[in-house]
C-alpha cells in the first residue's frame, strides 16, 4: 500500500443507473454501492459501504424493521432509514 | 514498563486473546473521567513491572462515534498520557476487509505493531484462507495466526512479545488519497506540526471534530473539511472510499479462496431465529425462561442469604451489650449490607444468563427483532438488553446501556430504566397488596375467576413497563428530539458459549455492583439509622420520640404533601427510608410500629401490613389508612425514583448532576400525580 497511485475519480453527474436504494433491493439481488448519504454515512463508509462495493440484501425483517446486508464477506443490519441513504446499481451475476 | 495496547473490531476475539495472554491475572479499572471499564493485565511469564497489556474497547476505526470508542482512540493517540509502546491488532480473518480498515490506520500511527489473525477456522469454513506472509508484506508489519482458545500459535505470540521483538517503527502515510484530500492533509500538517496525518484523516470525516482536539487543530480540521466540501468532495465518505480501494488490493493479494462458501450453520439457525413470525416465538420463549430463572430459581439462594443475615443480626444482638454500637451494627451495617447482598443471586443469575445469550450470539438477534418497536418509542433495539437487566436492578441496567452507541438513545434508555419494575419493589408490593387488597376480592370471568391480589401484582408490572415506553416516546418527541441515530448491528456467528469466561465476567460485574451500590447503600443505611434514632431525647413517650427524631421531622415536614394521598408522617418516614433501597420501606414501617423484626422477612411483611391496617386516627378513631392509601402507595412505588443507588449510578454514567436530578424529581412528581389519580379512582369505586 506504500505506492498506490490515486484512483479516485470524481463523479460529477449522478449515475443514471443508480436510481435504486439499498432498502428497495430485492432479497438475493446483488448491487454495487454508488453513493452513501445521511447523518451516519461516515460510519457506514467505515463499515465497508464504499463506492463500488458489492452488497446484497440477505434478510428483511417483519414490520419494516432492520435489513440484513451481506458485504465484504460479513453481514450487518441497518435500519430502513439508513439503507435508504445508500444508492445502489443492480449487477448481474 | 512496556505497555501493549490490544486493539481490534468488536467481536474480533480480543477478549479471548487478552485472557489467553494474561492468564487470569487482570483487573478491571476505570479510565479517569469517563466511565468505561478498561482491563489491564500482565503478560504471562513476566514480572508485573515488565509488560502490561491493556484491553481497549472495540473500535471499527480511529474515528470515535461513542464514549467507549473515544476512550480507545484517545489512548492510542496518547491524548491524556503517553501513547502505548506497542500495538497488538486483533484481526478477524473471516471478516478481513472491514478489519483491515482499522489496521491500515493503526499502521499509520507509527507505533510498532503486530497483527494477530483470529477466527481462521471460521474463515476456512467460508472457503477463505489468509496468507500471513503475503499480508505481512502488504502491511509492512508482522502477522501471526492464533486460535486463542486452543492455544495454537499463542506460544509463538507470547515469546515474541516477551522477547521485546517490538520491530521497527514503520509509519507510511497512506498514499492512496485523491490529490484534493492529500493536499488538505499536508496543509494542516504544515500549520500544526504536532498533529499526525492519520489524526487529520480520521477527524476530517467527522461533522464536528472530537472535543479533545486542541482549539487550533480543531479549527484547522474544520476549515479543511469545509474546503473539501466546497470542492464537492464529502470527506465523510471519500476518505473511506479511497482507503477501501487500497484494502481491496491487499485483500485480493493475500486471501486465497479454497472452496465455495456453504450456507453456514448460523444462517440456517437464523432462518428460524429471525423468522418473521417464528422468530418472535423463539424470543418470547427465551425471555420467559430468563424471567423464570430470576423470579423463581434465584429466590432460593436469596432466601439463604436472608436467613444468614438474620442469624448474623440475632447473633450480634445476643452477644453484644445493648447500646449505640449494637444498634449501628445491626440496623446500619448488617441491615445495609444485607439489603445489597439479597439481590446478588438475582443479579448474578441475570448477568450469567445475559452473558450466555450474548456469547452465543443471540442477544444481537433480539435487538434485531425488537428494533422497530423500540425505534417507534425513541429507543434502540439494543435498549432491550439493559431494560431486561433492570427487572433485577436498575444499577446494572444503567451500566449496560454503554453498548448503545447513540448518545441520545442511550440517555433515553437510562432515563426510563427506573420505571421498570425492579426486584426491590416486590417485597413492598407484596406487603401492601396483602395489607390493603382483600383476599376475598376475585374477578369473575364467567368460566372462572381471577385472584384480585395476583391481578394487582401483574397490573403493577404492566404499568411500570408501559410507563417506561410512554416516557421514552414523549422524551424522544420533545426534549430529546434529534436526528435519527445509527443502528448498525452486527449479527455474529452463533457459538457455543464459553462458560468459564461468562462466570468470570458475571462475577467481575457483580463485584463492581457490590462496590458501587453496596458502599452507597451502606453509607445511606448508616445515615438513615442515625437520622431515625437521633436526637435521643429523654423523658418522651415512644410515640413522641419517633416524631422528634430527624427522620420523624422529615416525615412531619413532608406530611402536607402526603395528606392528599391519604398518607401521614409515619409513611413519610418509610418513604424517606426507602431512599436506601425500596424494600427498606417494609423494615422501616416495621420499626415505626414496633413490629418484632426477628421474624423472617415474609412474616415481617405480613405483620407490618396488619399493623398498618389496624392503625386508627387518634382524633376520630376511624382507621388511619383506607384502601385508597394502599392503592396510592402502590402507584407511588411503581413510578417513583427515590433509589439512592440509581441516582449515584446515573451521576456516574452521565458525568453530571443534571440527569440524575431531573430524573428523580420528574419521577417523584409523576408518582405523586399517579398516586393521587389512583386513590381518587379507588375511593370512587369503593363508595
Amino acid at each position: 500500500m506504500h505506492n498506490i497511485v490515486s484512483e479516485y475519480n470524481k463523479v460529477d453527474q449522478p449515475d443514471p443507473q443508480c436510481e435504486c436504494t439499498l432498502d428497495c433491493l430485492a432479497n438475493g439481488i446483488k448491487g454495487e454501492v454508488c453513493s452513501v448519504t445521511g447523518p451516519n454515512r461516515c460510519r457506514l463508509a467505515e463499515l465497508g459501504f464504499s463506492r463500488g462495493c458489492e452488497v446484497e440484501v440477505a434478510r428483511k425483517s417483519a414490520f419494516g424493521g432492520p435489513i440484513e446486508v451481506r458485504l465484504r464477506s460479513y453481514r450487518v443490519s441497518l435500519r430502513v432509514e439508513e439503507a435508504s441513504g445508500i444508492t445502489v446499481r443492480a449487477v448481474e451475476d | 514498563m512496556t505497555r501493549i495496547a490490544l486493539v481490534g473490531n468488536p467481536n474480533a476475539g480480543k477478549t479471548t486473546l487478552f485472557n489467553a495472554l494474561t492468564g487470569l491475572r487482570h483487573k478491571v479499572g476505570n479510565y479517569p473521567g469517563v466511565t468505561v471499564d478498561i482491563k489491564s493485565g500482565v503478560l504471562r511469564g513476566t514480572d508485573i513491572t515488565e509488560i502490561q497489556i491493556v484491553d481497549l474497547p472495540g473500535v471499527y476505526s480511529l474515528t470515535p462515534h461513542s464514549p467507549d470508542e473515544d476512550v480507545a482512540v484517545k489512548f492510542l493517540f496518547g491524548v491524556d498520557e503517553v501513547p502505548p509502546d506497542f500495538i497488538v491488532n486483533v484481526v478477524d480473518a473471516s471478516n478481513l476487509e472491514r478489519n483491515l480498515f482499522l489496521t491500515t490506520q493503526l499502521v499509520e500511527l507509527g507505533i510498532p505493531m503486530l497483527v494477530v489473525l483470529t477466527m481462521t477456522d471460521a474463515a476456512a469454513r467460508r472457503g477463505l484462507r489468509v496468507d500471513e506472509q503475503r499480508l505481512s508484506t502488504e502491511l509492512g508489519v508482522p502477522v501471526v495466526s492464533t486460535d486463542a482458545p486452543k492455544g495454537a500459535g499463542l506460544t509463538t505470540l507470547v515469546s515474541r512479545l516477551q522477547g521485546q521483538g517490538f520491530g521497527i517503527n514503520i509509519s507510511p502515510v497512506y498514499a492512496g488519497y485523491s490529490p484534493e484530500i492529500t493536499s488538505t492533509i499536508s496543509e494542516i500538517c504544515a500549520f500544526s506540526p504536532d498533529i499526525s496525518p492519520v489524526l487529520i484523516s480520521t477527524q476530517l470525516v467527522k461533522e464536528t471534530p472530537s472535543k479533545w482536539l486542541t482549539g487550533i487543530d480543531a479549527e484547522l480540521i474544520e476549515s479543511g473539511r469545509s474546503k473539501l466540501c466546497s470542492l464537492d468532495i464529502d470527506p465523510s465518505t471519500a476518505i473511506a472510499d479511497d482507503r477501501y480501494i487500497g484494502i481491496g488490493r491487499i485483500s485480493a493479494r493475500s486471501v486465497i479462496r479454497t472452496t465455495a462458501a456453504r450456507t453456514s450453520l448460523s444462517e440456517r439457525i437464523d432462518q428460524v431465529a429471525l423468522h418473521k413470525v417464528g422468530g418472535y416465538f423463539v424470543f418470547l420463549a427465551i425471555i420467559t425462561l430468563v424471567f423464570q430463572a430470576i423470579f423463581t430459581w434465584a429466590q432460593v439462594p436469596a432466601e439463604w442469604i436472608e436467613i444468614g443475615i438474620d442469624s448474623l443480626s440475632d447473633f450480634t444482638r445476643a452477644s453484644m451489650p445493648s447500646g449505640e454500637l449494637r444498634d449501628l451494627l445491626i440496623a446500619g451495617v448488617i441491615g445495609g449490607v444485607g439489603n445489597t447482598l439479597v439481590f446478588l443471586p438475582q443479579i448474578l443469575t441475570l448477568l450469567f444468563l445475559l452473558g450466555l445469550l450474548e456469547d452465543s450470539g443471540y442477544l444481537a438477534r433480539g435487538a434485531f427483532l425488537l428494533d422497530r418497536f423500540m425505534y417507534r418509542v425513541g429507543l434502540h433495539g439494543k435498549s432491550f438488553i439493559p431494560m431486561l437487566s433492570s427487572f433485577a436492578c436498575a444499577v446494572p441496567g444503567i451500566m449496560a446501556t454503554r453498548t448503545i452507541e447513540s448518545g441520545r438513545e442511550r440517555l433515553v434508555t437510562m432515563f426510563v430504566i427506573p420505571l421498570i419494575p425492579c426486584t426491590a419493589r416486590i417485597p413492598v408490593y407484596t406487603m401492601l397488596i396483602a395489607a390493603f387488597i382483600p383476599a376475598t376480592w376475585r374477578i369473575s370471568l364467567g368460566v372462572g375467576s381471577i385472584d384480585g391480589r395476583a391481578l394487582c401484582m401483574v397490573a403493577l408490572f404492566v404499568a411500570g413497563i408501559a410507563m417506561s415506553f410512554i416516557v421514552a416516546a414523549i422524551l424522544s418527541r420533545t426534549a430529546m428530539k434529534s436526528a435519527p441515530s445509527t443502528f448498525m448491528l452486527e449479527l455474529p456467528a452463533y457459538k457455543i458459549p464459553r462458560l468459564g469466561r461468562i462466570v468470570r465476567e458475571s462475577l467481575d460485574q457483580a463485584w463492581l455492583f457490590i462496590q458501587r451500590a453496596g458502599t452507597m447503600i451502606l453509607a445511606i443505611s448508616i445515615a438513615l439509622w442515625f437520622l431515625s434514632s437521633h436526637p435521643k431525647i429523654q423523658g418522651k413517650s415512644p410515640k413522641e420520640y419517633e416524631r422528634s427524631t430527624y427522620a420523624g421531622r422529615v416525615g412531619t415536614l413532608v406530611e402536607p404533601v402526603l395528606k392528599p394521598l391519604g398518607m401521614d408522617w409515619k409513611i413519610g418516614i418509610g418513604l424517606f427510608a426507602s431512599v436506601a433501597a425500596r424494600e427498606v420501606f417494609v423494615a422501616a414501617m416495621g420499626a415505626i410500629y414496633n413490629v418484632d423484626a426477628s421474624d423472617d422477612d415474609d412474616h415481617l411483611g405480613v405483620a407490618v401490613g396488619a399493623r398498618m391496617r389496624a392503625q386508627t386516627d387518634p382524633l376520630t378513631g376511624l382507621p388511619a389508612y383506607d384502601i385508597g392509601t394502599g392503592a396510592a402507595l402502590l402507584a407511588f412505588f411503581a413510578f417513583a425514583q427515590q433509589c439512592m443507588s440509581t441516582f449515584a449510578i446515573m451521576r456516574r454514567e452521565t458525568n453530571g448532576w443534571k440527569w440524575p436530578l431531573l430524573q428523580t424529581t420528574s419521577y417523584l412528581i409523576l408518582a405523586w400525580i399517579m398516586a393521587f389519580i389512583v386513590r381518587a379512582i379507588v375511593l370512587a369505586a369503593n363508595s
